[in-house]
């Protein structure tokens, strides 16, 4: 089966550094586009293995001394050789080295320039840095997560807007290249990370712009929790085991009466709760029961023996359960991605698709991020026809880096997981792992290896 | 320009043709004679203005495609289409014969994305759910909450939403590459000309997407990682923090301690003792007062400016009203205006800037408000044939 790759042959040149638009571009090489990331020479940003590793898959990279005239030419011949260029710095870095928008999109009218910035440009804060948790907090995302009159809550991934700007960067990327293919005309894109989380609370903005009047449904939207007005019970409790929970959605008087036979709790036959109304009124009540039944089985059990009388339910996935996840194993939502050499103790490890399915097709496949600048040669060739003997020159010259380390720690070694010969055996692999504390080996586990399994 | 039937079962198609008519699509709303389901959410919950935000700019078209002859309307409206976006249930898409295959019938060269919540193969596909339980299935919600308490959901149908918005992606992505094979094209007749493909678009998967550094923390360190609200664990001071005119989120990552601890007005912390985060997290109690009286002591946008000058990147911890009144937001004129029931209402536009007009107007449309117009001037139907039809019920 062949992979979907719309975009064989596109060319993209990124500067890109933390998520965001590294998640864009990641998702388009996912596509089949050639995407090249500029780094600079013997910068210690550092390939942080599990930071970004899923953001460097399918991509190559050139490091170029951007401080050196030579240097800044070189990214400016690569730029008007690519269909797109983007960058996610803030935007006096590329100022700073004549490589700011409006420079790249002189070059040729047809080029796709993208500029992302946590705030967007212009606007009073353009120049602002930011992470991804700054704008969550700033587009009210915080404000809209949990009960009434709790803190603000912070959305549980550290990359959530960083991923999200992503998208909408892959989104506006794609309709740029399918602009152009119909008109001919380039595009320069000013993308705002702040606002990508203001575009997926759109209804509750519409509310909030809404004068309240206490009946219509105008004001800030009341915080639910895991409530929800028109489906009761509904919440995530525990089941066996630590931190193990599983999510439980009655959307129906049918679903009631299979979730109140199910458990056999005397108290939920009331017939105050054959209602929606009445079950929202007794809605504690019913969670203690709920609760009681489900702290005795595991969440994959007590989801399976729900599913099977039509009741919505599910286990809440810990990162642990999704990469074993038999559904996402079925549909291949991972793939292995094989190293060069052992990390970590193996020698390849699952990783996420970025992009969805297309049936009849294959996930896309995925090779190793790979170390600073080592396309280089590769790159210059394909992209502007240059010789091994002038890429040896501008190497010399330190117009190029050499190629860097490939993997960095980017944990503290006693902030880690029991990652052990079990981890590897359960991920499918093979290898040695280490203990983490003086590299000794854990031996190697009877796992087939994904060498020979042909992956 | 592009054109996309819609058949909403779901939100999650429904945020995917929005945000393509916002690019200037021409969204072709395809609604039973009894309405999109969703028209009825603020009649049951009267803040939910998801059915009057996400159809904004589209055409509806009422058209009965349970009888053959409303089948016939819809494939014919597929066949000069560019892309089709749906989230029907499995189980109507089988009974009323839409699957890719015969829609592929009507137009080779017609892009399929179909959204369901765990995509339509794999062991799990036929399960029971909602947007709740595909978004705890994902993960984020694991994450999301206290250490003491149990996980919390996202806002709203977010995991429609961000499954909405691959489905965009993918839609606008595969029409480029059935363009660029075209003959004439830029890549000519590369693939044959037969360009059409079918997404199976999770809504799990695109939750999960959105937490690849959690997984991959897993996968290479074993790391199951905590509940994400622990305010101390990051930086060794608590990120949540009243400023004086409401909440301010306070963060500095990878930054040095001592010119932080200078510029967070902590004289009495500055020294090197204080700067690992452990330190300060197990001797909080020490640092806490002057750091409460320190963050109070100005507004939450003025923590950002100053923050933003000294290279941190503090912000306001706004709700989705303050939001409403963020210079920044308003100096880059971000908020659209919609009307419901005679009232305008504000809403966000897409997070960047586009060449084209957007299309249609910017308010959903009644049921059927454009059956007459689409007929006529897509398929030509005018006059007494389309008043049979909708005599029949056919059309509405």
């Amino acid at each position: 089966m062949r992979a979907y790759r719309p975009l064989d042959g596109v060319r993209i040149l990124t500067f890109e550094a933390a998520v965001t638009l590294p998640a864009a571009t990641r998702a388009l090489a996912d596509l089949g586009a050639d995407v090249v990331q500029v780094r600079r020479p013997k910068r210690v940003l550092g390939n942080m293995i599990a930071t970004y590793d899923g953001t460097m898959i399918n991509k190559a990279t050139v490091s170029i001394d951007l401080r050196l005239d030579e240097g800044r030419a070189l990214a400016l011949r690569l730029a008007a050789a690519a269909d797109v260029v983007g960058n996610n710095f803030t935007p006096r870095v590329m100022r700073g080295f004549g490589l700011d928008p409006e420079t790249l999109r002189a070059l040729k009218p047809e080029l796709i320039v993208m500029q992302l910035t946590g705030y967007g440009m212009p606007g009073p804060w353009a120049e602002y840095p930011a992470y991804g948790p700054s704008v969550e907090a700033a587009g009210g995302m915080n404000r809209s997560i949990g009960a009434e009159g709790d803190l603000p809550v912070r959305v549980g991934s550290g990359v959530f807007a960083d991923q999200l700007a992503g998208r909408y960067a892959t989104l506006a990327l794609l309709a740029a290249l399918a602009h152009r293919e119909r008109t001919g005309e380039g595009h320069y894109i000013d993308l705002s990370m702040y606002e990508s989380i203001v575009h997926v609370l759109g209804p509750q903005v519409m509310a909030a712009s809404r004068a309240s009047d206490g009946t219509r449904g105008g004001g800030v939207p009341q915080r639910t929790g895991n409530r929800d007005p028109l489906r009761a019970p509904q919440g995530i409790y525990p089941s066996a085991g630590e931190d193990e929970w599983v999510a439980i959605s009655v959307g129906d008087d049918r679903q009631w009466a299979a979730l109140r036979e199910l458990i056999g709790e005397p108290l939920l036959n009331s017939p105050e709760l054959a209602t929606l109304a009445g079950r929202i009124e007794r809605h504690d009540a019913i969670d203690e029961a709920v609760a009681a039944w489900t702290s005795t089985r595991t969440k994959d059990e007590a989801a399976e023996l729900l599913q099977q009388r039509g009741v919505a339910a599910g286990p809440v996935q810990a990162a642990g359960d999704l990469a074993l996840d038999p559904h996402y194993a079925a549909r291949g939502h991972f793939r292995t991605v094989r190293h060069r050499e052992d990390f970590e103790g193996a020698d390849a490890h699952p990783h996420l698709s970025q992009v969805p399915k297309a049936v009849g097709m294959s996930r896309p496949a995925m090779r190793e991020p790979r170390a600073d600048g080592a396309d280089n040669a590769l790159v210059l060739r394909r992209w502007l026809g240059l010789d091994r003997a002038e890429v040896g020159r501008m190497r010399r010259a330190g117009v190029l880096g050499d190629p860097g380390p490939l993997h960095q720690q980017d944990i503290r070694i006693d902030q880690r997981g029991p990652y052990d010969a079990d981890h590897v055996r359960k991920l499918g692999l093979s290898g040695s792992p280490s203990d983490g504390q003086a590299g000794a080996s854990g031996g190697p586990s009877n796992a087939p290896s994904t060498r020979q399994s042909g992956i | 320009m592009l054109r996309v039937i819609e058949l909403a079962g779901g939100l999650a198609s429904q945020f995917a043709t929005m945000t393509l008519a916002e690019l200037g699509a021409d969204i072709v709303k395809v609604e039973l004679p009894g309405g999109d389901a969703a028209r009825s959410r603020r009649q049951a919950a009267p803040g939910d203005f998801s059915f009057e935000y996400l159809n904004r700019r589209k055409r509806s078209v009422c058209i009965d495609r349970s009888t053959k002859q409303g089948r016939k309307l819809l494939l014919d409206l597929v066949s000069g289409a560019d892309a089709v976006v749906e989230d029907l249930d499995a189980a109507i898409v089988r009974r009323q014969r839409l699957s890719y295959r015969s829609l592929r019938a009507a137009n080779a060269n017609i892009v399929v994305a179909s959204i369901s919540p765990f995509g339509r193969s794999g062991p799990r596909a036929e399960w029971v759910a909602n947007d709740f339980i595909v978004q705890a299935m994902g993960g984020i919600v694991h994450g999301t909450g206290w250490d003491d308490g149990p996980p919390q959901k996202l806002p709203g149908e977010l995991a429609g939403f961000l499954a909405g918005l691959q489905a965009a992606a993918m839609t606008v992505g595969a029409v480029f590459g059935v363009r660029r094979d075209e003959p004439g094209g830029e890549r000519g007749d590369h693939h044959g000309g037969a360009g059409g493909v079918h997404f199976d678009i999770s809504m799990q998967e695109a939750v999960s997407t959105h937490w690849t550094r959690e997984i991959e923390r897993w996968v290479y360190h074993g790391l199951g990682g905590s509940r994400g609200n622990r305010d101390m664990g990051l930086q060794g001071f608590p990120h949540t923090v009243m400023a004086r005119d409401g909440w301010v989120f306070v963060l500095a990552l990878m930054a040095e301690w001592e010119p932080l601890a200078h510029f967070l007005g902590l004289d009495d912390f500055v020294t090197h003792e204080w700067s690992d985060p452990q330190t300060r997290y197990e001797r909080w109690a020490e640092i806490e007062p002057q750091f409460t009286a320190s963050i109070a002591s100005r507004g939450k946008y003025q923590w950002l400016t100053d923050s933003a000058e000294a290279g941190y990147t503090f912000a306001p911890i706004d709700d989705v009203l303050e939001m409403q009144h963020s210079p920044q937001l308003a100096a880059r004129d971000f908020f659209g205006s919609t009307e419901v029931d005679g009232e305008a209402l504000k809403h966000p536009r897409l997070p960047f800037n586009w060449a084209a007009a957007p299309a249609g107007e910017n308010r959903a449309p009644t049921l059927g408000e454009h059956t007459d117009e689409v007929l006529d001037h897509l398929l030509g139907i005018a006059g007494d044939e389309r008043a049979k039809l909708r005599a029949a019920g056919v059309t509405g």
